[in-house]
């Protein structure tokens, strides 16, 4: 069933209030949203797995990332502006906002527009954050050419590799440059390697889409400045080594300074969505 | 002052609050009552002068910016006004609880306030601080303050410099390093997860905090035990009864590995005078080994606590990261139990202003602690004050936990050498209810029930033995057909020891059968000859039957055993047949029955004809049932308990009542068949229960009824104690002879529980092997006594493994089910042993579960299953037998209401009826099954109506995807429920494998289409519902 509701379309229902109909309204008049680039059979669970197990009353909505390539010119308001409007244009009242890896950033900004659209602060609650950073987007390519081991030749994905560590160098903190070079630097590649493997013209587009999609969701948080957001914000933070806050602790062991809380819970980055201590823990917050 | 940020102590306080709001959980208070009026301006007075000498009660906390700062305000910033008080009603103890318990604010206001009760009792003075500013210590140290600026002032006297002085808020010195590294050392390697005692209550699915308080003072002897043993075993005071408190705690099924939480303050040799946030709750850890002697205990007790006093000075929530959480996300994780000592404070009476005074001691209404035990000690008395969470503990458990630790003191006068585990740690209430629970010794009037029947048939030889439809047959007809069959027997070679199938309809004639075979001297064993043929061929194999008695009209393959055909009873006999053939003895086996286990092959369970007997007399006894009395013969013979609708009638005279088989499912039939030979005992399972109550309820009116077989729901028992009739609910597994336990259900149940121990009973409730558990603790049950069968057929590894010799209660049983005693000495059963699972580090019972399940309205029956690997990605899965299908779709939220987050089923499947045993007991493992294929089905989208089989080689869609799968993810171990992208599988793979899919069917398949049917068997579904590819073949 496509829960997604006619009139909207940058965000998707995921849960419907009480009393609601077509996912909107609804006895208690909340919402929870959550933004995150939700791609459907990933290994790492999604807000979906989340929403199932909140306490039930209220709604749950989850973005619809733009179609966007790097490099269009698309900016902030392209996202944030589209979530916050359609949000806003709700009539609803948001009582949390929720953000996963990279998509803490967004929340960040989504929380200042609905603040100041309803007059009330929502509860700003980040999964993993991640700063949306050169680094942090050569990181992910990275893993996307580990992943395409057998696809590219040894040859093809060494060059790559290299490109993509000199443009980081070149740009390191122009996250938007950064991805739109390593999109045009990227294309012609894949669609040659893809076309070896027989991949036709039509499911090429598909995979480089979604690819493109993706770098855009990840280096357009770039030019968001979360950090004041975050320090009034609550994390809750995987046991990820390479996740989210770890990795940028003052000191090992201790909550990180970048928020206002942390709640640290001993689950795999890809299992926090799916624990019960998290959606506990957000009930908590989003409680009273 | 600066505003600086609070330290973690301080945070952890306020994040305890913003978890639950309003609860006062850390609100403290010091107050006294005089004998007469206080004066309101003086009292103003002395808080003015209090507030401003001391720094630390002019410090707010405030959030800003999502971080708490903690700031000092200046004197004149701080105006506290003493807020008049009217009595409420209650003692001045609870007139000040909720005055206690209002909140404080992290919003720059202050943190203490003061009230003036004027009580009935003499006036109170209560002040009532947070504890972020405040402690224990700091309660005596105001109330002194307090007392004496009140008394100088009221005398017109000045205050003196000491009084008067301004006194800087002071902070205790950073912990060492070596303190860090000490705790570090403690604590390494803990789990959290064995804190939790066996008589918590469930958990709900709101945290409250709400708490509750017992005091008790020990008894004299107690007081001088603990003395001897300070002196017996060579440690302090405050040791000594902390090991004991590790003892209390671990018979109650903590531990072994055990923490406890025990506040110290931090207050230096000068700093005995000041008032703040000055402790810290030292985790104590230790491991109490039942092979260990109270003695070893104490020794490593001791170490553990002198080492923790040398390194108190590092805060306990810094300790909280290296301890991995998997509780509630409130929870303190390094304890749940907390351990106080301290010297019971001297000046609690005092004068002031000529009249007498004494301090008193308001709770704050909350605890977020499962238990705390606060010992005060003086040279003549202890006085225990056990504090404890209401959510976790009812008052009355706390109450027996404190008999206990009294009860555990007097033992260990003598037995501090004795293995720890050995210790009985009994209330003296505990061993009253269980000892008269368990006092059910009475003569058996019979040895068999075979001698019983022959007894009545001498005796009343005309009298109506069964009725079956509109055919009465005669006690007379009963036993000349019974001495036919023991002659057929004898003629074909069988005789003691021997044992014969039985497989006919329930009739006179299948009732003649047994009484026969009994007569020969053989056990019977009984067939349903509608089970599966593999069924019945593994009971006739395994039990060796010599020969199957077969009904005239029954069709079954009997493979290699003789059959031979149940002989029709005579039409007319009421002269007193030959009835003084031999009977067996107690110790014979009377029949042996087949029961299906959680696992593995059947189980034949050998029954004595002593205890069958035992089983028949009791309830003769406890229905009062007579000769004039009928009972309904309803269940199936093959299933155990239908032997006592049978034979219960016949021992006492009375008429056995064939009921048609229907009358188990159609209520209608049912009050037929009870009206028309107006049947005064009926007993069936709650399955047939809830099947027939809507026509037959009405119908039950002033007959004795018995439930049992299954658990019985509170609103089945409700319904059916509704309707007039004489509710029993009975208990008991097979290997015991039928039931074990029985018990009255009034009309007004609020709770089920199982009764109490048949005659000749005993139970126990075991918890580690050898440990008995008192009232309240849940265990597994044993039944010890003389209905314990003889053992299994055949299997004497199994024979050994459930069944017991107990040293006092004799030979015994072990249910694998969890129960526990109830305060009046009945019995709870809590279900299986092996339903008590534990998921993703939460302790759940399935059974509760299906409780709440079905408080819902709609919801007729409820299985819960657990599919997966419960240690990580296990669900589960409700099967529900609903009135109305859309219910389905309000139980979540139901469920939801009212159990913990980890208990709510994710997933709800509506059935017609659940698959059952051949004992007519829902089939667990079936519908586990169920569960793991509806699982694949689900998270492939798929509809299990129309969805094709999905076993490897029987779908070439699956078979072929399943191929792509490994040589795309270059795996060998794939089937069709893998998920692509959980094994491995990314974008451009799965655009491969779309494609691939798309040649191989002609049809045009979607990335995303992929994403949404992960599994094989599920993009299969989808292949198969898409149109063919206009363009013919596929590309590439």
């Amino acid at each position: 069933m496509d829960t997604r509701n006619d009139t909207l379309h940058s965000w998707k229902v995921v849960t419907p209030a009480e009393g609601a109909e077509g996912g909107q309204g609804g006895v208690s008049g909340e919402v929870v949203v959550a933004v995150d680039f939700p791609v459907t059979g990933r290994p790492e669970a999604g807000f979906t797995d989340l929403a199932g197990l909140l306490a039930p009353g209220r709604a749950f909505w989850q973005t619809v990332p733009p179609p966007v390539v790097p490099g269009s010119g698309a900016g902030v308001e392209t996202y944030v502006g589209g979530w916050a409007d359609e949000l806003t244009g709700s009539g609803l009242v948001v009582r949390g906002i929720l953000g996963f890896c990279v998509g803490s950033v967004y929340a960040a900004a989504l929380a200042d527009k609905v603040t100041a659209a309803q007059g009330s602060a929502p509860a700003l609650i980040l999964f993993d954050p991640e700063p949306a950073t050169v680094t942090t987007l050569y990181w992910q390519f990275e893993k996307m050419v580990g992943n395409l081991a057998g696809v590219l030749t040894d040859d093809e994905a060494d060059a790559v590799r290299r490109k993509a560590e000199a443009l980081s160098k070149a740009d390191p903190d122009d996250v938007t440059a950064f991805a739109a070079e390593l999109h045009a630097m990227f294309h012609p590649v894949a669609v040659e390697a893809f076309g070896r493997l027989g991949l036709d013209a039509e499911h090429t587009a598909e995979v480089l889409d979604l690819f493109a999609a993706f770098i855009s969701y990840l280096s357009v948080a770039g030019q968001l400045d979360p950090s004041a957001a975050w320090k009034g914000a609550t994390a809750i933070s995987s046991a990820g080594p390479n996740s989210g806050l770890n990795p940028h602790r003052a000191h090992p062991g201790q909550d990180s300074d970048l928020v206002a809380r942390e709640y640290r819970l001993d689950v795999p980055h890809a299992e926090l969505l799916r624990s019960a201590d998290a959606a506990r823990t957000v009930d908590e917050l989003l409680r009273g | 002052m600066d505003a600086v940020a609070a330290s973690r102590k301080e945070q952890a306080l306020w994040l305890l609050e913003s978890f639950v709001p309003d609860s006062g959980v850390n609100n403290l208070s010091t107050a006294f009552r005089v004998a007469g009026d206080l004066a309101p301006q003086l009292l103003q007075d002395v808080v003015d002068r209090l507030v401003a000498r001391h720094e630390v009660l002019r410090t707010v906390f405030r959030e800003q910016d999502g971080t708490l700062l903690r700031q000092v305000l200046t004197t004149g910033a701080v105006r506290v006004a003493v807020e008049p008080l009217a009595p409420a009603g209650g003692t001045a103890e609870d007139d000040l609880t909720p005055y206690i318990a209002r909140p404080f604010r992290t919003d720059g206001s202050p943190l203490l306030r003061a009230a003036h009760l004027r009580h009935p009792d003499g006036d109170v003075f209560c002040v009532a601080v947070h504890h972020s500013v405040f402690d224990g210590a700091s309660s005596m140290i105001l109330l002194r303050e307090a007392a004496t600026l009140y008394e100088l002032l009221a005398g017109g006297h000045d205050v003196p410099a000491e009084l008067a002085a301004p006194v800087p808020a002071w902070t205790p010195p950073p912990p060492s390093e070596a303190s860090e590294r000490f705790w570090r050392e403690q604590l390494d390697g803990f789990r959290p997860t064995d804190l939790a005692l066996r008589c918590e209550k469930p958990g709900g699915s709101q945290t409250t905090l709400l708490g509750g308080v017992v005091n008790h003072e020990l008894s004299a002897q107690a007081l001088a035990v603990v003395r001897r043993l300070q002196r017996a075993l060579r440690a302090p005071e405050a040791v000594v009864l902390l090991a004991a408190y590790y003892v209390l705690l671990a018979a109650h099924g903590a531990g072994p590995d055990l923490t406890v939480g025990s506040p110290v303050s931090l207050r230096g040799q000068g700093e005995q005078d000041r008032i703040g946030y000055h402790i810290n709750v030292l985790t104590l850890r230790a491991r109490v080994t039942p092979e260990e002697s109270f003695r070893q205990l104490v020794s490593a007790t001791r170490k553990v606590f002198l080492g923790a006093m040398a390194h108190a000075d590092y805060p306990v929530d810094d300790l909280l990261e290296i301890v991995p959480r998997d509780d509630a996300a409130w929870r303190n994780i390094l304890f749940r139990h907390v351990f106080n000592y301290a010297p019971m404070a001297g000046a609690t009476e005092f004068t002031l202003t000529g009249l007498p005074a004494r301090q008193i001691v308001a709770e704050n209404g909350s605890s977020k602690f499962d238990l705390e035990f606060f010992v005060s000690s003086a040279a003549d008395r202890l006085q225990v004050r056990a504090a404890y969470y209401a959510d976790v503990f009812e008052h009355a458990d706390v109450e027996a936990l404190v008999q206990r630790y009294e009860a555990l003191l007097l033992t260990l006068d003598t037995a501090h050498d004795r293995p720890i585990g050995e210790l009985r740690v009994w209330s003296p209430r505990d061993t009253a209810v269980i000892g008269a629970a368990n006092a059910t010794e009475r003569p058996v009037p019979y040895g068999s029930v075979l001698k019983a029947v022959a007894a009545v048939a001498a005796a009343r030889p005309a009298a109506t033995a069964l009725r079956d439809g509109d055919r009465d047959v005669s006690y007379a007809a009963l036993w000349t057909g019974a001495l036919r069959v023991r002659d057929d027997l004898r003629a074909a070679g069988i005789g003691r020891g021997d044992v014969v199938a039985l497989a006919a309809p329930r009739g006179p004639e299948l009732a003649a059968g047994a009484l026969g075979v009994w007569l020969a001297g053989a056990a019977y064993l009984p067939l349903e000859p509608s089970h599966p043929a593999s069924r019945l061929a593994y009971q006739l194999q395994d039990s060796g039957a010599r020969a199957v008695l077969r009904g005239a009209g029954t069709a079954l393959d009997c493979g290699q055993t003789p059959a031979l055909t149940l002989p029709a009873l005579p039409d007319a006999a009421d002269t007193a047949p030959q009835t003084d053939a031999a009977t067996p003895s107690s110790g014979e086996c009377a029949y042996l029955i087949y029961t299906s286990g959680s696992t593995g092959r059947p189980k034949g369970t050998l029954v004595g004809h002593g205890a069958l007997a035992n089983l028949v007399a009791h309830f003769a006894d406890e229905l009062s049932a007579k000769d004039t009395d009928s009972a309904l013969w309803l269940t199936t013979f093959s299933f155990d308990i239908s032997a006592l609708e049978l034979f219960l009638p016949l021992t006492v005279g009375g008429a056995v009542v064939v009921a048609p088989d229907e009358a188990r499912t159609d209520g209608t039939a049912l009050a037929d068949v009870l009206v028309r030979h107006d049947v005064g005992i009926v007993q069936a399972t709650p399955t047939t229960w809830r099947m027939v109550l809507d026509q037959a309820g009405d119908r039950l009116g002033g007959r004795r009824v018995l439930s049992g077989g299954e658990p019985l729901p509170l609103a089945l028992a409700q319904r059916l104690a509704a309707t007039g009739c004489r509710l029993h609910n009975v208990y008991g597994p097979t290997e015991t002879t039928i039931w074990s336990t029985s018990g009255a259900v009034p009309e007004d149940v609020a709770r089920v529980d199982v009764g109490g121990p048949l005659a000749n009973t005993r139970l126990f409730v075991e918890g580690r092997p050898g440990q008995e558990l008192p009232v309240g603790v849940s265990g597994e049950l044993c039944i010890a006594g003389a209905g314990v069968a003889l053992g299994y057929h055949g299997r004497p590894e199994l024979t050994a493994e459930r069944f017991g010799d107990h040293p006092e209660h004799g030979r015994y049983y072990r249910t694998g089910d969890l129960a526990r005693w109830l305060p009046g000495g009945r019995m709870e059963i809590l279900g299986r042993a092996d339903r008590q699972i534990k998921l993703r580090g939460n302790r759940i019972e399935l059974g509760e579960i299906e409780a709440v399940l079905l408080e819902h309205p709609q919801v007729r029956g409820a299985a819960v299953v657990v599919a997966g690997d419960p240690g990580s990605d296990a669900v589960l899965t409700a099967f529900v037998v609903v009135g109305d299908p859309a219910a389905t779709g309000t139980l979540w939220e139901h469920a939801r209401g009212t159990l913990p987050p980890a208990a709510v089923p994710q997933s709800y499947v509506a059935v017609e009826s659940f698959p059952m045993t051949g004992n007519n007991k829902v089939d667990i493992p079936a519908l586990t099954r169920l569960a793991e294929q509806h699982r694949a089905e689900a998270e492939s989208g798929t509809d299990t109506a129309n969805s094709p089989a999905t076993a490897p080689g029987d779908d070439p869609v699956v078979d072929f995807l399943v191929g792509q799968w490994e040589k795309l993810l270059r795996r060998t171990d794939l089937g069709p429920d893998a998920n692509f992208f959980a094994s491995g599988g990314h974008s451009l793979l799965g655009a491969v494998l779309v494609q691939r899919a798309e040649a191989e069917f002609g049809v045009r398949l979607k990335l995303t289409e992929l994403f949404d049917h992960p599994t094989p068997v599920a993009l299969a579904a989808r292949v198969r519902a898409l149109p063919p590819r206009e363009d013919g073949a596929a590309g590439a």
